[in-house]
């Protein structure tokens, strides 16, 4: 589904050229779990924002399900990112001004989807993340854990075949953070390819591949045991 | 710590270089139209200082009835028998002298020269002590007396040590310079007419004027011609002198007078230069402050949120300040410094812009305002701190207050006060430029209008002699007349007793039939001779032109019927339907104590209606006749390729043949301007406010709309993230702006249409309707609107999602 060849990014300073990322090589089927880990820095979130196509890479290729997507222009990316990637951040990144309903209904707005449709699939996904009893609240009054799962739904909600998050749980305490990987977990078994940027290599437990990054590079590739 | 945060408040202004700019022209711009109304209002309201007693001389100024048909209800002046009348009935009064201003031919030795010249009661010099050069307050005690400021004295003589020298005025009477006297600043209303040859020069006694002009020195009745000073004595108050010039007015004035001068106004002096706005009923001087005042205010709020816009870059700085240590105080005190330096900057800019714009202002008025700092410096520096401190209050407060861990985690998206006080600002920076724009579009149109409505005259080829009545002139004006008719360039030569927008000629009461007194109208006419209309191309509609061959058409005082070509406007009066049915129709005049004579005048021809007595007023019923004895003016109607041949050549005639007269030529644009000029007054106050608050409304705007895109990048993130296009994200933001917009448009477009209303109402011929001008001014805004917010929102959401996303 992904194939990485390459891949470079740097960033230029005022005096100094700063590289993110250098020559990757990633690959990733369909339905895959995989943790991105590493120290901080190393490029891990560089990488996922490249993955998400919120990012173009300096050089190197990307295909995504088999094209090449390096030269395509932002409306290209949108299109595709819209159609088949879901996102989790660290910081949940759920609009203030709207409620939990409205955040998740979001994700909808801009697929062509009738606005019944969308009011079904929305009930049926709060019901699924346990979120339903709060549909009217803005995210501010609710608690980490509730906005996290707030925007689990709105990354699944278009049914996407693949979901990027980045530290997912890293706002949150344990149990809450459990709670999401057990979520996550779920809907890869449903077939959904997730990757996952993550410090907690408990949380990294749950993928079935982990991809560690040093200073911009492939450090290690390994496969972990499915618990 | 302080120049730290100076130092920081520079660097920020540096890296934020747009909206410095905004900031800096935003706040320079309203305090410059601030100070500049408050020096303007001040210089006004300060003016005649010079005179010791200012404060208890005061004016008798005339009312006009409705009846009287002039379009300002307050004139200056009134009659010259209420000065002797007052004087009479109040001993107790220190002093009355009237002044009459007439423009005098002058003669010193064999020289000669227009002067303006104020003949005035020999207190006049008690009322106003002037400073001396030569001679005393006695100067104009004996009736050859003359008073000569030091500037006249210096440009007749050449010299202040005049005094003894003989003047000869109006080639008839002689005068003796009794004292010289320093000049008048131009803040006094002697010299602050704006119209020429009015600012102090001559002061003559009023005996002179007797003995050249058909004055008494009792006075008349009926002719407003004398400005009327009163010096109160200390107990006494304005509404005592009120009371007793109303029972004055009401015990001597003919039943008569009083269709046109309803009572007398008492009137402080220190209000006599601004007597011309009030009479307009446009309270100019108070405009001018509320609306610099408003402007200010404008300026201050769109700093305000510029700079709460503006603060969002900065959550982060604030959290690690007081996550080092620095207090809630401390950080308000920063915000508080970095607001103050830019208000003093501000403040030097504007101080340096007025500078800068008074000596322009001066040239043009021909005032004297002069930016004395001792003055102003205390003023400004307050005006600074209050700007700097209530601009950067609410900024100030709204960064300060979030705690640290919220501010370093990134807040923006929850500071900035609330989505409804936001929404109000804007509706009031849109209800403001709706309003400003659509004045000014009526404004301007009404002004096309009204050149379009003069456009019948030729105003830049017709040269216009005058002062042809003088004794002297009158019989040469026909051989003036031949010579300069044979001369290159001067295509057509006749003479009025008035000329276009002069608003000369006279009045008459008339009606359609002999002593009906029910149906009497006012009639002005105007002496012409037998060219005029056709030379100033009035082609008639019916009938026959006045013809030299036909006695009758000229007119004769010993016969009661004349000749007459009337306007449209006159057969609507008379009833009469159509031009043709006119013609042979006469129509009678109504019997005045003034004029006894009975008269009937025969139509002879109708010409179109005209704005022969200007723009200002409708049209009324006039008539023309032929009558020499009339002439004042000669009008000479140049050939537009050889205007100043012409010119030369008029010039070159006149000194020939009447070389001890100096010509008196202006072109008719300048009698159209003198009309206009205080149209022209109030329409240069309202545009250029109106252009400076929409200038600064538009930077509002521009401010809000950064501040809205900016508030949101990161949800423009997300929403791209989820996958929003560019369109999309435009849309939404642009939508969002559209409900203040919408609600502006509710308050502005009545408030404008009711102000326009008011502003046309000024004007008998109107643009026909102000909707169309309201609705372009809404479609302007709405569109700038939407453009500015639209080109924001792409400016943030074309960028990729990556970086809205870490954008806080």
């Amino acid at each position: 589904m992904i194939k990485l060849q390459n891949l470079c990014k740097s960033y230029r300073g005022d005096e100094i050229e700063t590289i993110a990322l250098n020559q990757i090589d990633i690959s990733m089927d369909e339905g895959e779990f995989v943790a991105i880990m590493g120290p901080s820095g190393c490029g891990k979130s560089t990488l996922l924002n490249i993955l998400g196509m919120l990012d173009q890479p300096t050089s190197g290729q990307y295909y995504f399900k088999g094209q090449d997507i390096s030269g395509y222009n932002e409306r290209q990316l949108g299109q595709l990112r819209k159609e088949n990637i879901g996102f989790i951040f660290q910081n949940f990144n759920l609009i203030d001004e709207l409620s939990v309903r409205e955040n998740i209904e979001l994700a909808l707005q801009y697929h062509d989807i009738p606005s019944k449709q969308r009011r079904a699939r929305v009930a049926e996904v709060m019901d699924r993340v346990g979120i339903a009893h709060r549909a009217d609240h803005r995210p501010g009054q609710l608690s980490g854990g509730q906005q996290q799962r707030v925007a689990v739904a709105r990354a699944v909600v278009a049914k996407p075949s693949l979901i990027l998050a980045d530290e997912p749980t890293g706002n949150l305490d344990s149990s809450h953070g459990q709670e999401v990987m057990k979520m996550l977990q779920s809907l890869n078994r449903e077939g959904t390819g997730i990757i996952m940027v993550t410090h907690s290599s408990a949380h990294a437990d749950y993928a079935r591949r982990c991809i560690n990054l040093f200073d911009g590079q492939v450090l290690a590739e390994n496969l972990r045991a499915v618990s | 710590m302080i120049l730290s945060y100076i130092t920081i408040a520079l660097r920020n202004l540096i890296k934020h270089k747009l909206f410095a700019l905004i900031n800096i022209v935003g706040l320079t711009l309203g305090l410059l139209i601030f100070m500049f109304s408050v020096l303007l209002a001040a210089y006004e309201e300060n003016h005649d200082h010079m005179f010791d007693k200012r404060e208890r001389i005061y004016t008798l100024a005339s009312k006009f009835a409705p009846t009287s048909g002039e379009a300002i209800g307050l004139y200056p002046d009134s009659s010259t028998a209420y000065g002797p009348l007052i004087r009479n009935r109040l001993p107790e009064l220190e002093a009355v002298a009237r002044a009459v201003h007439r423009i005098k031919q002058v003669t010193i030795d064999n020289e000669s020269y227009y002067l303006g010249t104020r003949f005035v009661d020999n207190d006049f010099t008690r009322i106003f002590n002037f400073e001396y050069i030569h001679g005393d307050e006695q100067a104009l005690d004996r009736p050859e007396g003359l008073i000569l400021t030091r500037s006249l004295a210096q440009q007749l003589f050449g010299s202040t040590e005049v005094m003894g020298k003989t003047v000869k005025v109006e080639q008839s009477i002689e005068l003796q310079v009794s004292a010289v006297i320093e000049d008048i600043a131009a803040d006094s209303h002697l010299n602050s007419d704006m119209r020429p040859k009015y600012a102090l020069g001559l002061i003559a006694p009023y005996h002179a004027l007797t003995q050249i002009d058909k004055f008494t020195l009792e006075g008349e009745m009926g002719n407003n011609s004398a400005a009327i000073y009163v010096l109160l004595p200390e107990h006494r108050d304005q509404a005592w002198l009120q009371r007793e010039a109303d029972a004055m007015f009401d015990a001597h004035t003919p039943e008569d007078g009083r269709e046109y001068t309803e009572a007398l106004r008492v009137r402080p002096l220190i209000l006599s230069n601004t007597m011309v706005w009030d009479a307009m009923g446009f309270p100019v001087m108070i405009a001018a402050q509320v609306l610099g005042l408003m402007v200010l205010i404008i300026a201050a709020l769109n700093y305000t949120n510029l700079a709460a816009a503006q603060s969002f870059g900065r959550v982060r700085e604030v959290g690690l300040r007081k996550a080092l240590g620095a207090s809630k105080a401390q950080l308000l005190q920063q915000f508080l410094i970095e607001s103050l330096t830019i208000a003093s900057f501000a403040m030097l800019l504007a101080l340096a812009a007025i500078e800068w714009l008074v000596p322009l202002y001066n040239t043009g008025t021909g005032k004297a305002v002069a930016l004395d700092y001792s003055q102003v410096l205390p003023y400004a520096i307050s005006i600074t701190l209050l700007v700097g401190l209530g601009a950067g209050a609410y900024p100030a407060y709204q960064i300060s207050r979030h705690q640290p861990i919220e501010s370093l985690r990134g807040g923006a998206n929850k500071a900035g006060g609330s989505q409804w006080f936001r929404n109000i600002l804007i509706a009031a920076q849109f209800s403001l430029s709706i309003f400003m724009l659509a004045m000014v579009m009526v404004v301007y149109f009404q002004n096309a209008k009204m050149q379009e409505l003069s456009a019948s005259f030729n105003k830049s080829d017709t040269l216009v002699l005058g002062r042809m009545d003088v004794e002297a002139i009158v019989p040469k004006q026909e051989a003036l007349k031949q010579q300069l008719l044979n001369k290159d360039g001067i295509a057509a030569a006749s003479y009025s007793n008035a000329v276009p927008f002069q608003s000369g000629g006279y009045r008459r009461i008339a009606a359609a039939r002999a002593g009906d007194e029910a149906g009497r109208f006012d009639v002005s006419f105007v002496s012409v001779d037998f060219n005029y209309l056709s030379n100033y191309r009035q082609e008639l509609i019916a009938g026959r032109a006045f013809d030299k061959q036909r006695s009758q058409d000229i007119f004769d005082d010993s016969r009661s019927t004349i000749n007459v070509i009337v306007n449209e406007r006159m057969l609507q009066k008379l009833g009469i339907a159509s031009a043709e049915a006119a013609i042979g129709q006469n129509f009678h005049k109504i019997f005045e104590e003034k004029y006894p004579k009975e008269r009937e005048y025969h139509i002879i021809g109708v010409v179109a209606d005209s704005y022969f007595f200007g723009v200002h007023q409708p049209i009324p019923p006039t008539g023309f006749m032929v009558r020499p004895e009339d002439y004042r003016f000669l009008s000479l109607h140049l050939m537009p390729n050889k205007r100043q041949q012409g010119v030369l050549n008029t010039e070159q005639t006149w000194d020939a043949l009447i070389p001890n007269y100096p010509i008196q030529s202006k072109f008719l644009t300048y009698y159209f301007r003198l009309f206009y000029r205080i149209a022209e007054g109030i329409n240069a106050v309202i545009s250029g406010f109106a252009g400076i608050a929409l200038m600064l409304s538009l930077i509002g705007l521009f401010g809000l709309a950064a501040f809205m895109a900016q508030r949101r990048t990161r949800e423009i993130g997300i929403r791209k993230v989820l996958g929003a296009s560019l369109g999309q994200v435009i849309g939404l933001l642009v939508w969002q702006i559209s409900k203040p917009v919408l609600w502006s448009v509710l308050i502005a477009v009545p408030l404008s249409y009711l102000a326009a209303g008011m502003y046309i109402d000024f004007y008998p011929e109107s643009i026909r309707s102000i909707l169309p001008f309201v609705a372009i001014a809404v479609i302007i805004a709405i569109v700038m609107a939407w453009s500015i917010v639209a080109i924001h929102a792409w400016r943030v959401a074309r960028q990729r999602p990556v970086y809205s996303l870490r954008y806080e």
